[in-house]
C-alpha cells in the first residue's frame, strides 16, 4: 500500500483561508473575524495574492451579470392568457350548472308523474273505502241517528251538509293518506 | 470593496396582504399584488437555469399562468416565495427535459457538458464569454448557484429564496464555485480583468 501524497504547505494554506477569504470579500464576517483577517493579511505572503485572485473575479463576475429585464409586453400578455383561462373556466361552469339544471328538471318531472301515477288509484282507493264506511254506517243505523240529532238542532238541510261534510272529511283524509304513502312508497 | 447586499425583508411576513386576499377569495386582486413582485425574481431564476432570454421570458410567462391557476388551491402550507419558485424550478426542468430527458439538477456536482450545452450564452461581449466559457465547466448547481448570485446583486439570501436551498448550502455552493472558477482561469490563463 502506498504512502499519502503529502499535501503541498501553500495549498493546505490556501485551502484554509479561502473560505474566510471570500466572506471577507462578501463582507459576510463579524467584526472580529474581520480584524482577525486583516492581521493574517497583513503577515501572510500567501493570501494577499489570493484575495486580489478572488476580487478580481468577483469583480468579472459582476460586471458580466445578465442585466434582463422583461419585455414590455410581457404583462398585457400574461394577462390576455390568464382572461382566456378564466373565460374557459367560467364556460365550463355554466355548462356544469346547466347540466344541473337539467337533472333537476327531470327529477321534478319525474316526481310528479310517480305522484299522479299513485295519487289517483289512492282517490280512487279512499272513495271506495268512503262508500263502503257510508254503506256501513247506514246499514249499523249510526248516521241515521247523528243525522236525527243534527236535523233536531239545525234543520233538515243543514243536516244533509253535516253529513256530506262528515263524509267528505273522513275520506278525503284517507284519500290524501293512502296517496301519501303511495308517493313515497314509489320513491 | 464589494459590500454584501442588504439582507431581504423576512419573505413569510411580506406578502401578508396577498394572503389576506387569498383568505378573502380575491384571487384576482392577490394575482395582481404578487405580479410585480416576483415576475422579475422568476425571470431571473429562470434564466439560470436556461441561460437563453427568449426561453427564460416564457418559461416565466408559463409559470406565472400556472401560478394564476393554482392560486385558489394555494393553502399558506409554505410561504408564497417558495411555492412560487417552486413552480418556476419545476416548470425550468419540464422545458429542459425536452430537450434532455435524463436531465436532474438537484444532484448533480459534476460537470455535464450536455446539460451546459442545452442552454446558449446570451451575450456577444468579450468578458461574457470568457465568464460564460469558465461558468460551461462548473457543475450545473455550482453554475446555477453563480449566476443567480450575481444577477440577484449578490443577495445571500434572495438567492436561497430562489433556489430554495437554506442559506449556508448556497454559501458552500458559492465558494466551491469561485474557488474552481479561480483555479479554471489559471488553467486557461484567461485574464480575470476582462481585458
Amino acid at each position: 500500500m502506498s504512502a499519502p501524497t503529502p499535501i503541498d504547505p501553500t495549498e493546505a494554506h490556501v485551502l484554509a483561508w479561502n473560505d474566510r477569504l471570500q466572506d471577507w470579500l462578501d463582507g459576510d464576517l463579524s467584526d472580529a473575524d474581520r480584524c482577525a483577517v486583516d492581521a493574517h493579511l497583513a503577515t501572510c505572503s500567501i493570501c494577499p495574492g489570493q484575495l486580489e485572485e478572488l476580487r478580481e473575479l468577483d469583480t468579472l463576475l459582476s460586471t458580466a451579470a445578465p442585466r434582463l429585464s422583461l419585455s414590455e409586453t410581457f404583462d398585457a400578455r400574461l394577462m390576455l392568457e390568464v382572461d382566456a383561462f378564466d373565460h374557459q373556466q367560467r364556460a365550463r361552469l355554466r355548462q356544469k350548472l346547466e347540466q344541473e339544471r337539467q337533472q333537476q328538471l327531470q327529477s321534478l318531472a319525474r316526481g310528479w308523474k310517480q305522484s299522479l301515477a299513485f295519487v289517483v288509484p289512492g282517490v280512487v282507493a279512499a272513495l271506495g273505502l268512503i262508500f263502503a264506511l257510508v254503506g256501513s254506517l247506514d246499514h249499523s243505523g249510526i248516521s241515521r241517528s247523528l243525522t236525527a240529532e243534527s236535523a233536531g238542532e239545525l234543520g233538515h238541510n243543514a243536516a244533509l251538509y253535516v253529513q256530506v261534510a262528515f263524509i267528505a272529511l273522513i275520506g278525503g283524509g284517507i284519500g290524501l293518506t293512502v296517496a301519501r304513502w303511495l308517493s313515497s312508497a314509489a320513491d | 470593496m464589494t459590500q454584501a447586499a442588504a439582507p431581504t425583508a423576512n419573505l413569510a411576513t411580506a406578502d401578508t396582504d396577498i394572503h389576506d386576499r387569498l383568505r378573502a377569495g380575491e384571487y384576482r386582486q392577490a394575482f395582481t399584488l404578487l405580479l410585480p413582485r416576483y415576475r422579475d425574481k422568476v425571470f431571473r431564476l429562470s434564466f439560470s437555469m436556461l441561460r437563453d432570454r427568449t426561453w427564460a421570458e416564457d418559461a416565466t410567462q408559463d409559470t406565472l399562468l400556472r401560478v394564476w391557476r393554482a392560486l385558489p388551491g394555494f393553502a399558506g402550507q409554505s410561504a408564497l416565495s417558495t411555492w412560487i419558485y417552486a413552480i418556476a424550478k419545476n416548470s425550468c426542468l419540464s422545458e429542459l427535459r425536452k430537450k434532455r430527458p435524463l436531465v436532474s439538477i438537484d444532484n448533480d456536482d459534476e460537470y455535464d457538458a450536455e446539460v451546459a450545452g442545452l442552454a446558449v450564452t446570451d451575450s456577444d461581449d468579450s468578458a461574457t464569454v470568457s465568464v460564460g466559457q469558465l461558468l460551461d465547466q462548473l457543475p450545473e448547481r455550482y453554475r446555477q448557484a453563480v449566476t443567480l448570485f450575481y444577477m440577484e446583486d449578490k443577495s445571500y439570501e434572495q438567492t436561497a429564496a430562489s433556489l430554495g436551498l437554506p442559506l449556508g448550502t448556497v454559501k458552500a455552493l458559492l465558494h466551491r464555485a469561485r474557488k474552481r472558477l479561480v483555479e479554471l482561469t489559471r488553467e486557461s490563463s484567461v485574464d480575470l480583468t476582462g481585458a
